[in-house]
């Protein structure tokens, strides 16, 4: 009998609870005019700001599939004109990190390395500064909760794509290993650890957030059939 | 009240009772102020002076329509999603029961009062009472407040012992007329934003709202208002880069629209050609369009002097779609300003509209993107 046939036999121990997350915006009282002040206030500054620049990033233009993907990418082209550290910065995948420390760590030697090697004045005035912002972030349920396979699909139809993303990318700080909440549950409860690989193989650069959902529905459904 | 004064309303969940009351209302102000010329349908028309001469405004656009009830949450599912929908029902269930009372300078005409007159009964629906207060001021009130408007836009300007004395003055003719009772009190921009002082005999949360950009504020009329921001429990911006230095929580709210109000519909063609035939727009050349109120901020000036670069290459009309609102006194100078920009154009067409006028203008806020729709 075939993995996803199994599957459609095995009953989960513990259903899929799809929730979502709503995010409130706080500005920050650190502010970089030029890329010596954004080095030092990458280094000083909270987590939730790194997180806010990076994770919540892919979330807020989930829409769309050009450009840099995390705030210090973007500003680093737009605002100081640095398209070779603007590349650099923007080829950091979050979905390597499973702490934020990390991925500070990460855009920190970036940038410095970048100031170093380059010679760049870092002192030269940005054509804007940049705001370290922040999110108060609230976890709340939605309405679906999938106890078969074919529930899980229907969720993952429905849900907005915030659910999508805390369950899909948000989900590795969580839980500090380098899976999404859909990969886990498919595997755990399931033990369709094929389609949970592919669903992690999903690439959130090159897809909308919608087309992650698309591309999770796909590989369900294969699952089923 | 001083036969000065500005009418002061008190708004429950049924906003839209609450138009001002006042004995000249600024829709009645507007109207009577309006003047339209009759204007040649066609560019080829040699009675192109007939365009500048006064006409009265068409009677469907004079009365004010019966406004639409407030489009229910529900109604916003196609639009944004059942998901989120489902999202604000939740987050509300933690308030439910707690109050809200919002506080800006104006009920009619500007962007404030357009987003309280839709938030009010969806907050409401969402059962969180709230109610909306207008402060009230005389002219000379409102003078000062669209200076310092303008001062914390960057503008000069001298603050005066004097301007500080009336500002506070209204200030606590409002702190004594209004109650503070709700669990939450949101106030909105710097006109009404000394209220705070009332927080002491309060429980509430109170929170300022500033919709404006702060970014490069006169220094003087900031150091006199930053006191009462920092009484507040928090600050909401439209910008990161509209944020102080301050030691209170700030936020970002994001300039929105709403989808469901009357300005944002789609037309029909009918519709489209009953305005352009009522204003004398000619359909058939290209339109260059500005639709705010007549507020220095908003450039219409410049907005004339562009026109006139374009104007040497390409056959087009402009049309400056605007109106007022009852905490701008600076509105009917700067219309002025305009018509004398304009000069005996007959392709620059001034339209001082009611704020009813959702159909004809698409739509009246800077932060908007839709213009006049033409073929």
């Amino acid at each position: 009998m075939s993995e996803s046939a199994k599957a459609i036999i095995r009953k989960p121990q513990k259903p899929f609870f799809f929730n979502t997350s709503e995010h409130l915006l706080r500005i920050g009282r650190q502010k970089a005019a030029n890329l010596s002040e954004l080095l030092h206030a990458m280094q000083t500054c909270p987590d939730d700001s790194i997180f806010q620049h990076t994770f919540r990033t892919l979330q807020e233009h989930h829409f769309i599939r050009q450009g840099f993907s995390n705030d210090f990418a973007h500003w680093s082209l737009f605002a100081c004109n640095e398209p070779a550290l603007a590349e650099q910065l923007a080829s950091v995948d979050v979905r390597e990190f499973t702490a934020i420390e990390g991925l500070r760590r990460r855009m920190v030697e970036i940038l410095d390395e970048f100031l170093h090697r380059e010679n760049r004045p870092g002192s030269r005035p940005a054509y804007e500064p940049f705001y370290f912002c922040a999110s108060d972030i609230v976890v709340l349920p939605t309405s679906f909760r999938a106890e078969t396979l074919a529930g899980f699909l229907d969720g993952i139809n429905q849900v907005s794509v915030h659910s999508i993303h805390h369950h899909f990318i948000e989900a590795r700080l969580r839980l500090h290993r380098m899976s999404n909440d859909f990969s886990q549950w498919l595997e755990e409860e399931l033990g369709l650890s094929e389609a949970a690989d592919d669903i992690e193989r999903i690439d959130i650069y090159a897809n909308t957030l919608e087309g992650v959902r698309r591309h999770i529905a796909r590989i369900v459904s294969q699952a089923m059939n | 009240m001083s036969s000065e004064d500005r009418s002061a309303t008190s708004a429950g969940s049924t906003i839209e009772s609450q138009a001002p009351t006042n004995g000249s209302t600024n829709a009645e102000s507007a109207a009577s102020a309006l003047t339209l010329p009759r204007h040649a349908r066609r560019s080829t028309d040699r009675r192109v002076a007939d365009r500048r001469l006064n006409r009265p405004l068409p009677a469907s656009v004079l009365t004010p329509p019966t406004p639409p009830p407030p489009a229910h949450m529900d109604a916003y599912a196609p639009i944004v999603g059942q998901a989120q929908i489902d999202t604000l029902r939740f987050l509300a269930k933690e308030l439910k029961g707690k109050t809200i009372k919002m506080v800006n300078s104006t009920a009619v005409g500007g962007g404030v009062a357009e987003m309280l007159n839709r938030l009010v009964p969806l907050l409401s629906e969402l059962e969180v009472p709230t109610h909306w207060d207008v402060i009230t001021g005389g002219n000379d009130f409102f003078e000062i407040t669209k200076a310092f408007h303008n001062a914390l836009h960057g503008t000069p300007y001298e603050l005066t012992q004097s301007a500080k004395d009336i500002f506070l003055m209204y200030t606590e003719q409002n702190r004594a007329r209004m109650k503070f009772d709700e669990d939450m009190v949101v106030i909105h921009d710097p006109q009404p934003a000394a209220l705070v002082r009332s927080r002491g005999n309060t429980q509430a949360h109170w929170v300022w709202r500033c919709h404006i950009d702060l970014s490069n504020p006169n220094p003087g009329v900031w150091e006199f208002l930053r006191p009462f921001v920092e009484q507040y429990d928090a600050a909401i911006f439209s910008s990161q880069s509209f944020a102080r230095q301050l030691p209170i929580p700030q936020y970002l709210f994001y300039p929105c629209i709403d989808p469901l109000s009357e300005k944002n519909k789609e037309l029909t063609d009918s519709q489209i050609q009953q305005a352009c035939d009522d204003f004398g727009i000619d359909r058939n050349r290209p339109i260059v369009t500005q639709v705010s109120r007549f507020d220095r901020l908003k450039d219409p000036v410049g907005v004339v002097q562009a026109y006139k670069l374009a104007k040497k290459y390409v056959d087009c009309q402009l049309v400056l779609a605007g109106g007022g609102a009852t905490d701008d006194p600076e509105g009917a100078i700067v219309l002025q300003e305009v018509k004398e920009a304009a000069g005996n154009d007959p392709d620059i067409i001034i339209l001082d509209l009611p704020p009813w006028c959702a159909v004809q203008i698409m739509p009246s806020n800077a932060h908007q993107p839709s213009l006049f729709k033409s073929r």
